[in-house]
C-alpha cells in the first residue's frame, strides 16, 4: 500500500516533460479512434510532450548568437546578449516571412548601435549573419527590415545574368572612361535614396517594397515587379 | 543515337573550352602588346568602339572586356569581367605568382569580403565586384 502511494506521488513528476520557454507543455491525453486519410488510427494514449509556441521555433532558436561576428571590423559596434523578449519577437516574425527570404539560413546577432547613425540592421555575407541593433526594436516595420537584410543574402542567387537583367530594368549603367576604368552609374530616379550605394542595395530596396506594398510596387515598377515575381519563389 | 551523344559530348567540351581559350588569348594579346587590328583578329568583329578602345559584351549584353591603346597603337589597358566559376580558369591561363588578399569591406550597411590579387611582374590585378557578382581583371601598363 505504501509503495503504491509512493508511486502515485512521485512517478508522474519524475517522468514529467521539461519544456523550453519557447514551447508549451501538452498534457498526456487519450486519443480516440479516428480516421486519417485512407486509414484508421487506433485509440491510443498520447504522452505528455512539448509543442513549439511559434512555428519552427525549435529551428529558429538555434539561429541566435550572443557572439560578435568573426572578422567584422565595425569600429565602435558593441555586441551584446539577446534578451528573451527580443528573441520572442523574432520567433513570432520569422515563420510569417515568405520562404524565398531563406531566413532559416542566417544567424542573428545583437549589437548596441550601428556605426551608421540611425541604422537598424546590417548584414555580413560570409558568415551569413544579420546584425540587429537597438534601433531595430524601436521600429514598427521589423518584418520589412528582416526581408531587406535577407535580400542582401539572396542577391548572389541572381547570378551575373540576373543582375544584368535587374540593373537594365532599374536603369543602372556601366560607364567606361578613356583610361579604361569601369564605373557603375545609378539611375537618376531611385526607389530610395540609398539605392545609389550599390546595385545590391537597390535590389534589396525593391524586394522590400515588393514585399511590403506589392500593389504600389507593381504600379510604379511593373517590369521590376514581374522580374522579382519570377525570381522570388 | 550514337551520333547524337557524340555531338552532345563535343558541344559540352567546346563550351567549357571556349572561355578558357578566350582568356588565354586575351592574356597573350597583353604579352605581345597587340594592336587594335590584332585584337579584332583574335577576339572577333562583334565589338563596339569606346573612346579609342574596343568593348566586347557577354551573351547577356553586359560588358565583358575592354581593350585600350596608347598613341603608338599598342595595347595599354585591358579589363575582363569573369564569373566566379571561371575565375580559376583565368588565373591558370595567366602564369604568374599572385599576391592575394581578402578584405572585409562595407558597401552600404552590408559587409562583403572582397578578394583581390596582384601579379606585379605582368602588371595584372583582379578584384571581386560584389555588385556585379564578377571578378574584374585589369592589365595596365606601368
Amino acid at each position: 500500500m505504501k509503495l503504491l502511494l509512493l508511486l502515485i506521488l512521485f512517478v508522474p513528476k519524475a517522468y514529467s516533460v521539461e519544456c523550453q520557454w519557447w514551447q508549451t507543455k501538452v498534457s498526456a491525453s487519450d486519443i480516440d479512434k479516428h480516421p486519417r486519410k485512407q486509414t484508421t488510427v487506433r485509440q491510443h494514449l498520447r504522452a505528455e510532450h512539448c509543442r513549439n509556441r511559434w512555428k519552427d521555433a525549435d529551428v529558429h532558436i538555434n539561429q541566435f548568437s550572443d557572439d560578435p561576428v568573426v572578422g567584422l571590423s565595425h569600429k565602435g559596434e558593441v555586441f551584446k546578449k539577446w534578451e528573451r523578449n527580443e528573441i520572442q519577437l523574432l520567433l513570432e516574425i520569422l515563420p510569417t516571412l515568405p520562404a524565398w527570404t531563406e531566413v532559416k539560413n542566417y544567424n542573428f546577432r545583437r549589437a548596441k548601435d550601428s556605426m551608421y547613425k540611425g541604422n537598424s540592421a546590417s548584414s555580413e555575407l560570409i558568415n551569413k549573419s544579420i546584425i540587429l541593433y537597438d534601433q531595430f526594436f524601436k521600429k514598427r516595420n521589423k518584418k520589412s527590415i528582416v526581408v531587406h537584410e535577407s535580400s542582401h543574402h539572396i542577391y548572389k542567387k541572381l547570378r551575373p545574368e540576373g543582375v544584368n537583367e535587374f540593373v537594365d530594368l532599374s536603369g543602372w549603367k556601366l560607364e567606361v572612361d578613356k583610361a579604361g576604368k569601369v564605373y557603375e552609374i545609378p539611375p537618376k530616379a531611385l526607389i530610395k535614396p540609398d539605392s545609389s550605394i550599390s546595385k545590391e542595395e537597390d535590389f534589396s530596396n525593391h524586394v522590400e517594397e515588393f514585399y511590403v506594398s506589392p500593389d504600389s510596387h507593381t504600379k510604379k515598377y511593373p517590369k521590376i515587379h514581374q522580374f522579382l515575381k519570377g525570381r522570388l519563389k | 543515337m550514337m551520333k547524337l551523344i557524340l555531338l552532345f559530348l563535343v558541344m559540352a567540351c567546346t563550351f567549357g573550352q571556349k572561355n578558357d581559350d578566350r582568356y588565354s588569348v586575351i592574356n597573350r594579346l597583353w604579352s605581345e602588346k597587340a594592336t587594335k587590328d590584332r585584337v579584332i583578329e583574335k577576339l572577333g568583329s562583334n565589338y563596339e568602339k569606346k573612346h579609342d578602345g574596343l568593348i566586347y559584351r557577354f551573351p547577356w549584353k553586359a560588358i565583358e572586356s575592354g581593350h585600350f591603346f596608347d598613341s603608338s597603337g599598342k595595347l595599354t589597358v585591358q579589363f575582363l569581367f569573369v564569373p566566379k566559376e571561371r575565375f580559376q580558369d583565368l588565373k591558370k591561363a595567366i602564369s604568374c605568382t599572385w599576391n592575394e588578399k581578402s578584405e572585409s569591406k562595407d558597401i552600404g550597411h552590408t559587409v562583403h569580403t572582397i578578394e583581390s590579387g596582384k601579379c606585379s611582374s605582368e602588371n595584372i590585378s583582379y578584384e571581386y565586384r560584389p555588385s556585379m557578382l564578377l571578378y574584374e581583371f585589369r592589365w595596365e601598363a606601368k
